[in-house]
């Protein structure tokens, strides 16, 4: 099922509040994103979710799995990925490694055969990838970057990704692309996706459901089918 | 000056090359994967020198499993070193790590002191291998076992790091520490498993150490010293260059010990001058990467 329940209580910097309260859910197969101007809180709130925010109080329930007391690694381990934003990769190790490594930090030894077919699926979708297992991950392009940087998510085939602004700093056709390929994760691996963006009309071609915030605050919050076409959202929020 | 003595005194230095490289070699792998500056490897080094020469002098063991017993004695007292005291001060920021490990090797240093005090020891071992001859020139078998031992305690160190899942994470945990978490690697165990596999290089240094130097209190501290202009020669982290700034280093001193008049005092300042000149000229080292992001 992967149904994924969060709430988020004062996510902040030390004496800094930035989000006080957020509560939000996201199936399996289905894409959340969370829209926002800069500084409203989104990077902040994904953060506070994965552990290396402060926040003081954290309910993250997958399925009927408690994961609220899980540490930033541990939540790895049961299967949710985190890609932060600006594309970071391990710089100093291959395309190739970085994505054995992710593998291998979750999966037992000998695991080969389940390594083959994570590979083949991530090299499916992102077929620059293949040809440049060998290159060091410091030297790809940014674009190049952000897509190992999925896909290394992806090689702990997760119930939840979570991705902080994927489309920032790629040019428009490989927004499309990446986002393509998204949408495509979800309704093939059937893991929930929340997704922070500022890219609204990418972003509303692949959303299920939409979440805006607004300096620490819920705006918005509803299907991204009535969102799309919500004139209030558009000039308040995102300035369209 | 002969051709006889001038291979003479390569081979020699390049056998002392070995006991840099090992020491070298651990150092670099904490450093490079912790970011900790730790001046107590050398005390350890010390630790194990002692060790490997009590067993050997109280009880008669053989040097070799003196060095495996100071190994996984040093590994030990490195996770507790690790457990108790580093684990706390990595979360503070870098000058007070400096300042803790700096602390931690003057308190060693100083019980070792109080305990063996501080005179020289020499330890009466039989030769562990028979010494090597090759035409005029002869290389002492003890010797012959450093550069033995510390070119295997090098490979080792260099095989964990490239061809293990561990080697990985600790790349990984060393690149991006925050981003090795969200790959679900527990960072702090593989900073406290490469400072104790640090650790146990050290001790087996020490071993090497008793064999080829004298075993006394403050020897760690000339090895550390050159342990880390060996690690500015070949750049932070990068363990085949440690190999070759280690056997720059052995050369430059050997050579200037052996043919510049009272060149023997000189072999310290060797060190700190070809530290300075990299420093200078260029500070990634000779082969570490040049633009540092
Ligand atoms: N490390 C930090 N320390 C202190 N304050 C921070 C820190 N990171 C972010 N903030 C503050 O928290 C607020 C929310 O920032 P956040 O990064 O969550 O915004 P965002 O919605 O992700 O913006 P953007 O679209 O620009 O990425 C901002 O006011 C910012 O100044
Ligand atoms: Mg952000």
């Amino acid at each position: 099922m992967n149904r994924v329940q969060v709430r988020i209580e004062k996510a902040g910097y030390g004496d800094l509040m930035v989000v006080p309260h957020l509560e939000f859910a996201v199936s399996g197969g289905e894409l959340l994103v969370l829209l926002g101007p800069n500084g409203a809180g989104k990077t902040t709130s994904l953060r506070a979710l994965v552990g290396t925010v402060d926040v003081s109080r954290r309910t993250l329930r997958l399925d009927d799995r408690d994961l609220s007391r899980l540490s930033t690694w541990q939540l790895a381990h049961a299967g949710v990925a985190f890609v932060p934003d600006g594309a970071r990769c391990f710089a100093n190790a291959t395309v190739e490694e970085n994505l054995r490594g992710a593998f291998e930090a979750l999966r037992p030894r000998g695991a080969q055969g389940e390594r083959r077919r994570l590979l083949d699926t991530v090299f499916n979708l992102f077929p620059i990838l293949h040809q440049r297992q060998g290159q060091l991950a410091g030297s790809m392009s940014g674009g190049q970057r952000q897509m190992l940087a999925i896909a290394r998510a992806l090689m702990i085939e997760p119930k939840l990704l979570i991705l902080d602004e994927p489309s920032a700093g790629l040019a428009p056709k490989l927004v499309e692309e990446l986002f393509e390929a998204l949408g495509r994760i979800k309704d093939s691996a059937g893991c929930a996706i929340l997704m922070a963006e500022q890219n609204f009309a990418a972003a509303m071609g692949i959303a299920d459901s939409c979440l805006v915030l607004d300096e620490g605050h819920v705006a918005l919050a509803g299907p991204a089918a009535e969102i799309r076409h919500n004139e209030r959202l558009r000039v308040a929020y995102l300035g369209l | 000056m002969t051709i006889a003595s001038v291979s003479q005194a390569v081979l020699l230095s390049l056998t002392i090359a070995g006991l840099y490289a090992a020491v070298a070699a651990g150092l670099t792998l904490t450093v490079g994967v912790t970011r900790i500056i730790n001046f107590a490897h050398g005390e350890f080094v010390m630790l194990g020198a002692f060790l490997t020469y009590w067993l050997h002098t109280r009880y008669a063991l053989s040097p070799w499993l003196g060095m495996a017993a100071s190994g996984v004695a040093l590994g030990l007292f490195s996770m507790l070193v690790y457990r108790v005291f580093l684990a706390r001060v990595l979360k503070q920021d870098e000058h007070n790590q400096l300042l803790a490990t700096l602390g931690l090797s003057i308190l060693l240093l100083n019980i070792a002191v109080i305990l063996w005090s501080p005179d020289p020891r020499v330890m009466q071992a039989p030769a562990l291998l028979p010494s090597l001859r090759l035409g005029d020139v002869s290389i002492p078998g003890n010797n012959f076992a450093v550069a033995l031992v510390g070119l295997t305690l090098f490979l080792v160190m260099l095989w964990i790091k490239t061809h293990t899942r561990y080697g990985t994470q600790m790349r990984f945990a060393s690149d991006d520490p925050e981003l090795a978490l969200h790959a679900g690697i527990n960072v702090d165990r593989v900073f406290e498993l490469s400072f104790v596999i640090g650790g146990a290089a050290a001790g087996v240094s020490g071993g090497l150490v008793a064999l080829v130097l004298y075993v006394q209190p403050t020897v760690g501290v000339d090895l550390v010293i050159r342990a880390f202009a060996i690690i500015a020669l070949g750049g932070l982290g990068n363990i085949p260059g440690a190999l070759v700034g280690a056997a720059i280093l052995a050369l430059a001193e050997g050579l200037t010990s052996t043919f510049v008049p009272q060149g023997g005092s000189w072999g310290f300042g060797v060190a700190f001058l070809l530290l300075l000149l990299v420093l200078i000229v260029r500070p990634s080292g000779l082969f570490g990467k040049q633009v540092q992001t």
